[in-house]
């Protein structure tokens, strides 16, 4: 009897393990076909532009392409540069005063919704719209909105008896002008994600509190934010990155002169000299910088999500 | 939270009122909130004083093909990610989201330079081209591909399919609504997309709806009415879609965030 069994034990075995090569081979073959097309396109559209554009940062690129290297000159040229410490300054002030800010509403909201209130349905559509209008669209709306002249907003300041301001046009307020429409349009997609982080967090740990009697602030400061700081975590992230890269609003609220004084934007410098005036070479240094600007922020991200996810 | 709505509300009220007022009336003080003969003259001249039909057909085109194709390749290397194994499959993948830390201006020139070496500046081809290749949606589709159970694929395979017809004919419709919530948030990233169209396509017959906006309300002299009419018209797909398949927006957005 003990002679018999590895015999039948073997045999099968045997057949398996060919078995199993030949669907390994198949699947070796065709995992490569099916991811193929994504990979080749990364690289050719993204990884290697991306290496150019680390190269083409050390040179100096005219329009009909031919280069010649400059070494650092482009990056000692853009830290002496007022206008890239205008552009920083002003992409610094939008993150500093939008991602707060927006994050704290959006929150606020997002519990809002997700209470049991008469007309949910309706609140839920209406706080969404935001998120699916087209930034273009939204700047112009704003734009008029804001007008010094006929424009709504100082309508209803003066309705309650406020002297008007010059939104768009007083470098003293055009920075919160650019922050209101920057929270309004970016509100939406947060209360999404938010809502369903708070949909995800049990009932159960609620109706444990409400038989310990305890508040709403403490319930909020004790259970909610607690459980929601790997969400509220990655949406800080998220929009950090997005208004980092502001750039619609600013292009489409302001003609030229404008920009270039008051409310430009790193990314809007970018553009400005990769494709109006011309200065790739220029262009690709702020690319880069804006890169390890993303990166660094993405690797404090993984540092802090894990110390987050641990606790 | 009634205001917040409200505070939502008010700019597409706006657009809507004010696309409905004649000229003078837009810019009459003491300002009117109200138009007081409501009229769809704005919308006629839009339409045919400047070619916003042709921008609404390339917007459209744009769209419609870049997520056809964005979704056919990102759902085939998701299949391969996720129901495959390989070597180096892990590595290949960690390497492609890596790209998600990019900031999008880093590729913008050589991109752009590509498309230009190709000869498809200001073409259908050129606007769409890069745009078909999208980790995010690879990423998502995934996530989606991972919830599904592994015996299916397994019984199909001691059938004899191959796993090209086991993505497509079994996998694919499984993940529906993945694939519907995914298409529906991409189309409007390229619906709304600025950056690109506007660098690419410069000529007035090949603009997209958002650079067509832009470039009207930097030309002197346009009126607000035609302006606001643009603007609504621009964004109405969006909203019609929107109050349509709401759950399916909704999904797409949390399920970026959630899992992300």
């Amino acid at each position: 009897m003990e002679n018999i069994s590895p015999v039948t034990v073997n045999l099968p075995a045997v057949k398996t393990v060919k078995n199993v090569s030949s669907l390994e081979r198949a699947e070796r073959f065709w995992g490569w076909i099916m991811i193929a097309p994504l990979v080749i396109g990364l690289l050719v559209f993204y990884f290697i532009p991306f290496l150019q554009t680390l190269f083409y940062s050390f040179t100096d690129l005219n329009q009909f392409m031919n280069w010649t290297e400059v070494s650092l000159d482009n990056y000692r040229d853009l830290f002496s540069d007022d206008d890239f410490y205008t552009a920083a300054f002003n992409t610094l002030f939008y993150v500093v005063v939008c991602v707060p800010v927006s994050l704290a509403l959006s929150l606020l909201l997002a519990i809002g919704l997700n209470q049991p209130i008469r007309g949910k349905t309706l609140f839920r559509t209406l706080l969404f719209l935001p998120a699916i209008t087209m930034p273009a669209a939204v700047a112009m709306v704003w734009q008029w909105l804001f007008n010094g002249d006929f424009g709504l907003v100082n309508h209803l300041l003066g309705f309650i008896g406020l002297p008007s301001v010059d939104w768009l046009s007083d470098p003293k307020v055009v920075h919160l002008s650019v922050s209101i429409i920057i929270i309004w349009s970016s509100l939406a997609l947060k209360i999404i994600i938010l809502l369903a982080g708070l949909q995800n967090i049990p009932r159960q740990v609620y109706e444990a509190a409400d038989i310990d009697g305890i508040g709403t602030l403490r319930r909020f400061f004790f259970i909610t934010l607690p459980l929601m700081l790997p969400t509220l975590f990655f949406v800080s992230i998220m929009s950090f990155i997005e208004v980092l890269q502001i750039f619609d609003v600013i292009f489409l609220m302001f003609d030229r002169s404008m920009i270039e004084s008051d409310a430009m934007t790193v990314t809007f410098l970018f553009y400005k000299y990769a494709f109006y005036l011309q200065e790739k070479g220029y262009a690709s240094a702020i690319a880069v910088v804006l890169f390890v600007v993303t990166l660094v922020i993405s690797l404090v991200q993984m540092f802090i999500g894990k110390k987050i996810k641990v606790t | 939270m009634t205001l917040a709505s409200l505070i939502s509300l008010v700019p597409f009220i706006w657009m809507l009122l004010t696309s409905l007022k004649t000229q003078p009336e837009s810019i009459q003080i003491p300002m009117a909130i109200l138009p007081a003969h409501p009229s769809m003259q704005a919308y006629h001249r839009i339409l045919t004083e400047i070619p916003f039909t042709t921008f609404y057909i390339n917007s459209f085109l744009y769209t419609f093909f870049t997520v056809t194709l964005q979704m056919l390749i990102a759902a085939m290397a998701a299949y391969g990610f996720s129901r495959l194994t390989f070597r180096g499959r892990d590595t290949v993948f960690m390497l492609c989201v890596s790209i998600l830390m990019v900031p999008a201006q880093s590729f913008l020139i050589p991109q752009f330079l590509i498309v230009q070496k190709l000869g498809l500046v200001n073409t259908l081809s050129g606007l769409i081209l890069p745009g078909i290749f999208s980790i995010y949606a690879t990423f998502l589709l995934r996530q989606f591909f991972l919830g599904v159970p592994r015996e299916l694929e397994e019984a199909a395979l001691l059938d004899g399919y191959n796993h090209f017809t086991i993505f497509w004919r079994i996998l694919l419709p499984l993940i529906r609504p993945g694939l519907i919530a995914c298409t529906i948030i991409n189309g409007l990233w390229a619906w709304n997309n600025l950056m690109w169209p506007l660098i690419v396509n410069t000529s007035v017959n090949k603009l997209t709806l958002p650079v067509g906006l832009a470039s009207l309300a930097s030309r002197a002299g346009v009126p607000y009415p035609m302006l606001m009419a643009g603007a609504l018209m621009a964004v109405l797909p969006m909203l019609i879609l929107f109050i349509f398949f709401q759950r399916y927006f909704i999904q797409g957005i949390a399920s970026a965030g959630v899992k992300g």
